[in-house]
């Protein structure tokens, strides 16, 4: 009885925890009806101006460190987001771990339709929804957006910007009466650029270990995705250090302790062996065919013997 | 990131390798430009100076011009800095520049005072502070002494004739300076964000006397009948009684907003736009608040009487004429500048010079409320 009880609550909370995505999205989107309804710009109303009000309120809890203010109210963001993000490495993980059969049934099915319906069995006796990776992103996608259009508006620094930020900030004077905010933590003035270079190199070295975290983590199924990956390994580092030295040395701060916490997310969810730390350090992937597997990417056959080492359990 | 692998063949042969590249090229151009973007910039909100026929203005982000007055149009006279010198970067200007026979007074957004020849436009001396410079400088043409206050939070006060710190200068508060120095006789009262108000010697830099407002101070002070009117970020206004060296209104009036723009003391009575998009007619003997009106949009400029029209001008560049006494509309409608105005308006013979966030400069009837954009001849 008390089995059957667990079983029941398990499978009610194994079901709540599918639907989350979908729950809260349906939340958003009643939420921003009702916005509009009331006549008022519902991206601001519900995303922005809450943001960068609690932003605000983690400087003055934080005596007016608005540096400390940034990291702590991105790791309490990432920790508000954490069953999304989970969600997706999981998701991620398990279409991973079905790759090789994946890939026998490619091979095995010449007929398009047959193949797909082989596939999508696959999928409902795994209980893996090929999109189920896609949700909890689409979902933070906003929150991102907004995070950063919160963070531009706060660390602007320059009065025109000071401006723009009385027209977000809730009539409450433990809010108002903080600005203008705190713009120097550490070496960094948090309104300017870094001009050292320290905070650029950092976020580039923590975009290139992130990255390179979820994509050895996960198995590509082609070449071109294989490609693609590199590509990105390469080009985000990149393209995130050049932003870095560009923008509001607060975003860069926002960005470095977001991939330190991603980071840390994957090693959570991967654990210490689903990441071969090995690959994670070099800079270029070992060669994507062998001798004995020619066109099966190498990524694939370390979800293989994942599966074996499974199976053996 | 994750990567979402693909479970059907077709679908990854369709996304080639160069598709993807392309696909990351684009991703990354779009976030540079979102990045660019909406990385804000200082573009500046000095108000035009007209002095003898010349006109000094910044239209252009760090960057102050001059022309002379030709019959109906303007001569083109000078830039400062020239086109091509990338040694001196003001970045913007914020407060108006300070104009003597000689020599104009700027103070740019990276932190450096510069004086710049009148005649020719060169470099006379720059003087470098600890932060950007937001507050319009102060000058007292007694001593030639030009008073910089900074974000530093220090209030520096520099001979006009070679840039060179007076002894006993700078003054530091304890935290940055926004809004002008105000001189009155040998005396500098300096308002800072860190709630107080300084009385200064203006020749030793020595403190007189401080009183505690409270809030940040944010607006440039104005000194009428022994009474300097401030804005706080506490979105109240002050009023302090020089005398009794104390805050003299009993509940000082408080709006949705910051007061930021200087207040306009006409009589015996302030006109305070707010950044709640409110003007705001108070008493000065008391604080009571005589009428208010409401304007479209956040209003950060400071009001200009105009003959019997005060002239109010909105963030968006919506322009209003108002009855002084009654707050009540004189124009038949409201023109529009078609761009966010921040910078003060100025009286102008018997017009008002305007100016817009991205360049543009008009000429505004107060009788009649109608707005004529002014083209200036190129550089």
């Amino acid at each position: 009885m008390s089995g059957s009880v667990q079983e029941t609550v398990a499978r009610a909370q194994g079901a709540l925890g599918r639907r989350l995505p979908a729950i809260l999205l349906g939340l958003i989107v009643v939420a921003i009806f009702a916005t509009v309804q009331a006549g008022r710009d519902p991206w601001h109303t519900l995303f922005v101006d809450p943001l960068i009000n609690f932003l605000v309120l983690f400087n003055n809890v934080l005596l007016g460190q608005f540096g400390l203010a940034i990291i702590l109210f991105t790791v309490f963001m990432r920790l508000l987001t954490l069953p999304l993000t989970v969600r997706q490495f999981q998701s991620t993980k398990a279409m991973s771990a079905i790759q090789p059969k994946v890939q026998e049934i490619q091979k095995k099915y010449k007929d398009p339709k047959r193949r797909q319906e082989e596939l999508m069995k696959l999928y409902r006796e795994a209980g893996v929804n090929p999109l189920g990776c896609l949700m909890p992103m689409l979902i933070q996608f906003p929150v991102w957006i907004a995070l950063y259009r919160a963070l531009i508006v706060l660390v602007g620094g320059v009065p025109e910007a000071v401006v723009d930020l009385s027209q977000h900030l809730y009539p409450w004077p433990y809010l108002y009466s903080a600005i203008p905010l705190e713009q120097h933590f550490l070496w960094l003035n948090l309104g300017r650029p870094d001009t050292t270079f320290v905070l650029p190199i950092l976020v580039g070295v923590t975009t290139y270990l992130q990255q390179k975290v979820s994509t050895t983590s996960s198995v590509a199924t082609s070449p071109e995705q294989q490609q693609m990956n590199q590509t990105l390994n390469l080009m985000m580092p990149l393209m995130f250090t050049w932003f870095t030295l560009a923008v509001p040395s607060g975003l860069g701060l926002y960005w470095l302790v977001s991939n330190v916490i991603s980071v840390g997310i994957s090693y959570f969810v991967y654990g210490r062996r689903g990441i071969d730390w090995r690959r994670v350090l070099l800079p270029f992937p070992e060669p994507a065919t062998t001798a004995r597997g020619a066109g099966k990417p190498t990524s694939a056959k370390r979800g293989e013997h994942e599966r074996r080492r499974r199976g053996k359990r | 990131m994750a990567t979402i692998p693909f479970p059907d063949t077709r679908v990854s042969r369709a996304w080639s390798r160069r598709r993807w590249l392309a696909l990351a090229f684009l991703a990354a151009s779009l976030a540079l430009a979102a990045a660019c973007a909406a990385a804000a910039s200082p573009r500046g909100w000095a108000p035009p100076v007209v002095s003898q026929d010349q006109l000094f203005v910044s239209l252009e982000a760090g960057r102050l011009s001059a022309y002379a007055r030709e019959g109906d149009g303007w001569r083109f006279l000078w830039r400062f800095p020239p086109q091509g010198n990338n040694n001196v970067r003001p970045q913007a200007f914020y407060g108006a520049p300070i104009v003597t026979d000689n020599a104009i007074y700027a103070g740019g957004y990276d932190g450096t005072v510069y004086a710049v020849d009148r005649a020719q436009g060169t470099l006379l001396w720059r003087f470098d502070t600890g932060g950007p410079i937001i507050a319009p400088l102060a000058f007292d043409p007694a001593s030639g002494t030009v008073y910089a206050a900074s974000d530093d939070g220090r209030v520096y006060a520099l001979d006009a004739g070679n840039g060179s710190l007076r002894p006993g200068w700078p003054f530091r508060t304890g935290e940055g300076i926004w809004a002008r120095p105000l001189l009155d006789g040998r005396t500098l009262y300096v308002a800072s964000l860190d709630g107080r108000l300084y009385a200064l010697d203006a020749t030793s830099g020595s403190r007189l006397w401080d009183v505690e407002v409270g809030a940040g101070l944010i607006s440039d002070p104005v000194l009428a009948g022994g009474t300097i009117v401030v804005g706080a970020a506490d979105r109240r206004l002050y009023a302090v009684d020089v005398a009794q060296r104390a805050l003299k209104w009993p509940a000082p009036p408080r709006a949705e907003n910051w007061f930021w723009a200087e207040p306009l003391v006409v009589g015996d009575t302030a006109y305070a736009p707010n950044l709640d998009g409110t003007v705001y007619a108070v008493a000065l003997n008391d604080g009571s608040v005589r009428w208010t009106f409401v304007a479209e949009n956040p209003v950060r400029a400071r009001p200009l009487l105009a003959g019997d029209v005060l002239v109010v001008v909105d963030r968006e560049g919506v322009v209003y004429g108002l009855d002084a006494a009654t707050g009540n509309e004189v124009w038949d409608s409201r023109p529009a500048l078609l761009d966010r105005a921040l910078a003060d308006p100025i009286p102008f013979g018997d017009r008002v010079l305007l100016t817009t966030q991205n360049g543009g400069l008009f000429l505004l009837d107060p009788g009649s409320g109608q707005v004529q954009r002014i083209t200036l001849p190129r550089p």
